[in-house]
């Protein structure tokens, strides 16, 4: 269980805690391997994102987006769009079971280009889940965002 | 009534938290984050409110606000640089000045509309660390070094 150790810890740490107590993000449950962190878009909508922690923090996580109602993914047609927000929450990739992030276990292989073209968003297992939970709300924070209700 | 705040530091490596009573006061809580650095620390260190440019801002507040945000530094300033397209500004900050603030006052500067500049980001230059917008620019300046450079670049588009 040092992974979960570990990852307790990460959640457990000021960093976590200072952004939480600003909403910036929210953790909803731990149910190891599985950690469910809520986030905030630009638009006012809260997006929850499913982790699948396995192997943490040597290995990246990977992420998807949440319907804590239904308890599946969320569907295609509430995912966030527009421009770059786009790029990231791409439905279409991997049926939607990983963020097209090179922090995410399942985006990485193939994608030897991500280390030179966005080295401060390779998996870093020190920063660990804030590196990921920090590059997401960084890209809900785009003009680029297709404004929905919230 | 206890109350956490939270503390950034040249000496940290993360924010920390520092539990204390509402009502201690400016002293005592000054006092509660210099242990946070350990034992025999004999330099002077002040502390400052997050994103205040006062440096008494501190007698303002009646009490201590739950999830107050705060920074040690040896220094009361921080000379920052900007680099966007061949143009670079500069100006002076306290180190509990936050990169989203200094990210707002360089694209004002360099004359970037606001819905472009949330495309951008600061990046320590000479390296590949993009601070998050809650870090607090001491921290990336230890005494006696008094300055950073930052390169404007824009927000990663991860498209291949």
């Amino acid at each position: 269980m040092r992974d979960k150790e570990a990852l307790d810890t990460h959640l457990c740490s000021g960093r976590f805690l200072a952004g939480a107590a600003k909403c910036r993000w929210r953790l909803v449950q731990v149910q190891w391997p599985l950690v469910y962190i809520e986030v905030g878009a630009r638009d006012g909508r809260r997006f929850t994102l499913r982790f699948e922690c396995t192997g943490y923090p040597e290995a990246a996580p990977s992420a998807t987006l949440w319907d804590s109602g239904s308890q599946q993914q969320l569907p295609a047609a509430l995912w966030p769009r527009g421009g770059r927000v786009s790029q990231v929450f791409n439905p279409g990739w991997k049926g939607g079971a990983a963020l097209y992030l090179p922090c995410d276990r399942e985006s990485i292989p193939g994608h030897s280009n991500w280390l030179t073209e966005h080295p401060w968003l390779i998996w870093n297992p020190s920063r660990g889940l804030l590196q990921y939970i920090e590059a997401v709300c960084e890209v809900l924070q785009s003009h680029e965002l297709a404004y929905e209700v919230a | 009534m206890k109350v956490n705040v939270f503390l950034q530091s040249e000496l940290l490596r993360d924010i920390e938290v520092v539990e204390i009573e509402s009502d201690a006061g400016h002293a005592k809580l000054h006092e509660a984050c210099l242990l946070k650095l350990g034992e025999g620390r004999g330099e002077e260190f002040f502390l400052f409110v997050e994103d205040e440019d006062d440096e008494r801002s501190f007698e303002k507040l009646p009490h201590i606000p739950e999830g107050l945000r705060v920074h040690l530094h040896r220094l009361k300033g921080v000379d920052v640089i900007v680099r966007y397209a061949g143009r670079d500004v500069r100006r002076s900050f306290r180190p509990s000045t936050t990169i989203g603030r200094v990210k707002r006052w360089a694209t004002e500067e360099l004359g970037i509309a606001p819905t472009d500049a949330t495309e951008m980001m600061l990046q320590v230059h000479g390296t590949d660390n993009r601070p998050d917008a809650d870090t607090h620019i001491g921290t990336l300046v230890e005494a006696p070094q008094h300055r950073v450079v930052f390169d404007l670049v824009p927000s990663p588009r991860v498209n291949g």
